[in-house]
């Protein structure tokens, strides 16, 4: 189990759980990341900007710092 | 008459549907009983009149952020006879919760699955009959961008407006948690809606590729930026120029003859006063129709989210978000257009801390005046690099304030935005928008300049003894403010011209000295020093852009004590480098 800002980039994942308050977890329910849900991390942004996730066909960035509260791991 | 509500979530296509329905018949206003502006319209539907509501998009109804306490407050506030629930039929796996949400609130509705093009290049399978059986309320699916689907979407509009129900509240009390919504939606979509295995590659992975890319994606972003920029300008100035000129001649032509017969200071009132209001507010109009028509084009086609990936590892640090640089860079044009598209930011926080940066961009009314200036101080070769400087002392002022304010306007940590994938807008739907935005422009700040410019043309008016005015009496009174900072008290007056707007500071100036404007640079060179002209210059840069910015400042924010706050720190902050400037400068020689 790894942290989301420290996953493989191009990799297919499965979110494990999200250490988030009640907000902060429905905005990220909302583009579909619940525990159990399967990912792919498509591209990381430099210096330290944001990551784009894909789950289902829906694309959306989110800001390392949210994704290192997220815990998941690569999908077998 | 009935009143349907339009729900759905953000950038599932909600205002193309909401102009395909309505055409040119909207209007945004104030919600009765709440303060938000709602955009609605009348339209016909199954021979009754049927008032539409376009609420804004959200994700969830049980959430906190600001749209979804719009549309709670809404919908708990008025009865409506249904709710048209706009999907995209792409993601129904993590649209359908807020939808199921919605039908256990009570609010009969009509279910509409947009993007059906979208859905069928993705090679998405989809058992109408059966989800329409599961959810059980009409479900018709749709791509409004194509109109397809559109005859099904009238019958089942057309049906449920003749429907004999009263309208009703929504009973948000019933509504099922986000967690619980989500496993509804699971179980309601196996075996009727499925995505295949692995998606097939489009055209918008081959684009990203090139404009996401570490290295090229940032300088593609500010090429681009710099020909949108370009655009805005080199369509908008000549027809802002058009508008003037013929502003110009119908006030010499005609309105001064009429006015002929009045005493000299109602002519004096009216002309320079009020006719000077009209034509400050409808000479942003072009400007502000061409600008949103471009950031329409950067917004519908998803460009706008691949430039906040870029640019949000430098924003987050000031706190903001990758959409405030643009509207940044969008405020080297004219800030007014650059405060009102903030509205795409739907967080309150983070759309008033980019309020506050935006009237810091040197607007090219502004580099009218720092080009004359560095034109008369300067030889030649340094008035280049002197403007060079001076547009980096614009950056640098944006940044110092972010920095400053950014814990008390702090954003939610959780950002997150959606990619979609790039698609082409529709030529109609970008024109509705921005007749549309102009309208509301004008309608709501043009009071305000007025009043503003009124108020200045009684205070240059009004006479204080001494064959004197108020605006004379003005440099007097505020020696003590300007002394320290080299600013002659005669200059008074002029900061107050420029605070009404910045494309007569120049003007004002020479009336101050008497001079026709051709003469304006000698005149200057005679009555003031370096110093304090460089001071004069920079306070010019820094303090409040013009009266229309104020206004569009105060229509975003609806909040008078942000927009005080907006004005009082420009002005705190443009003395305070003048201070540091000229003060520094003594210490020096």
């Amino acid at each position: 189990m790894l942290s989301l800002d420290k996953f493989p980039l191009g990799c297919k994942g499965v979110v494990d759980s999200l250490d988030l308050s009640d907000e902060a977890f429905r905005r990220v329910a909302a583009f579909g990341l619940i525990p159990g849900s399967h990912f792919s991390l498509m591209r990381s942004a430099p210096f330290g900007g944001p990551l784009v996730l894909e789950v289902g066909s829906t694309r959306f960035l989110l800001r390392r710092s949210l994704a290192s509260l997220i815990q998941v791991r690569v999908a077998e | 008459m009935k009143r349907f509500a339009l729900l759905g979530l953000p950038n599932t296509g909600k205002s193309t549907v909401f102009n395909r329905l309505t055409g040119m018949s909207q209007r945004v206003g104030n919600w009765p009983g709440l303060t938000v502006e709602l955009t609605s319209a009348r339209l016909l539907l199954g021979g009754k009149m049927v008032e539409l509501v376009d609420l804004p998009g959200v994700n969830d109804l049980t959430g906190y952020s600001d749209d979804e306490a719009v549309v709670r407050d809404v919908l708990m506030s008025t009865a409506f006879d249904a709710a048209i629930l706009l999907l995209n039929a792409a993601q129904l796996d993590r649209q359908l919760p807020l939808a199921l949400q919605v039908l256990a609130s009570g609010l009969p509705a009509v279910v509409v699955l947009n993007m059906a093009d979208e859905a069928r290049l993705l090679g998405i399978s989809l058992d109408l009959p059966l989800l329409r059986q599961r959810l059980g309320v009409p479900v018709v699916l749709v791509s409004a961008k194509r109109m397809e689907g559109w005859p099904a979407l009238l019958e089942a509009l057309n049906r449920q407006a003749a429907s004999a129900a009263v309208a009703s509240h929504a009973q948000l009390e019933r509504v099922p948690e986000t967690q619980q919504a989500i496993m509804q939606a699971r179980a309601l979509l196996a075996g009727c809606w499925r995505l295949p295995a692995v998606l097939p590659a489009g055209i918008t992975e081959k684009v990203d590729a090139w404009l996401m890319h570490s290295c090229w994606g940032l300088p593609l972003f500010f090429a681009c930026m710099a020909l949108l920029f370009n655009l805005t300008y080199q369509i908008g100035t000549p027809l802002q120029g058009w508008v003037g000129d013929g502003l110009d001649w119908f006030k010499e032509a005609a309105l001064q003859h009429w006015l002929a017969p009045l005493p000299a200071i109602v002519q004096s009132l009216l002309l320079e006063g009020v006719w000077q209001g009209v034509s400050t507010v409808l000479t942003f109009a072009p400007i502000l129709f061409v600008f949103f028509i471009l950031m329409a084009l950067v917004e519908d086609s998803g460009y706008l989210a691949r430039a906040a990936y870029l640019t949000d590892a430098f924003m987050a640090r000031l706190g903001l978000d990758g959409r405030g640089f643009v509207m940044q860079l969008m405020g080297f044009g004219c800030n007014v257009p650059a405060i009102l598209g903030t509205r795409v930011m739907r967080e309150r926080q983070q759309r008033l801390l980019t309020m506050l940066i935006v009237p810091f961009s040197l607007c090219s009314a502004r580099l009218q005046v720092v080009v004359f200036f560095a034109g008369i101080l300067f030889t030649p070769h340094q008035a280049p690099w002197v403007l060079l400087l001076l547009y980096l002392l614009s950056f640098v002022v944006a940044i110092f304030t972010a920095w400053l304010f950014k814990h008390r306007y702090r954003g939610n940590e959780a950002f997150l935005l959606e990619l979609p994938p790039y698609r082409l807008p529709g030529m109609r739907h970008m024109l509705i928008r921005a007749v549309g935005e102009v309208r509301a422009f004008l309608e709501l700040a043009s009071s305000f300049i007025l009043m503003g410019v009124v108020l200045v043309w009684l205070v240059s008016h009004i006479p204080a003894g001494d064959n004197k005015t108020l605006a004379d009496m003005l440099g007097t009174v505020l020696a003590p403010v300007l002394d320290p900072i080299g600013i002659r008290h005669e200059l008074a007056v002029a900061l107050l011209v420029g605070f009404v707007a910045k494309e007569i500071l120049l003007g004002g100036l020479a009336v101050i000295y008497g001079v026709p404007e051709a003469g304006l640079g000698a005149a200057l060179l005679h009555h003031l020093d370096w110093a304090s002209a460089m001071s004069f210059l920079i306070f010019t840069l820094v303090y409040v852009p013009c009266l229309s910015t104020v206004a569009a400042i105060r229509r975003e924010s609806r909040s008078r004590s942000f927009t005080a706050l907006s004005v009082g720190w420009s002005v705190l902050l443009a003395w305070l480098l003048c201070f540091a400037f000229y003060q520094g400068l003594h210490l020096l020689r």
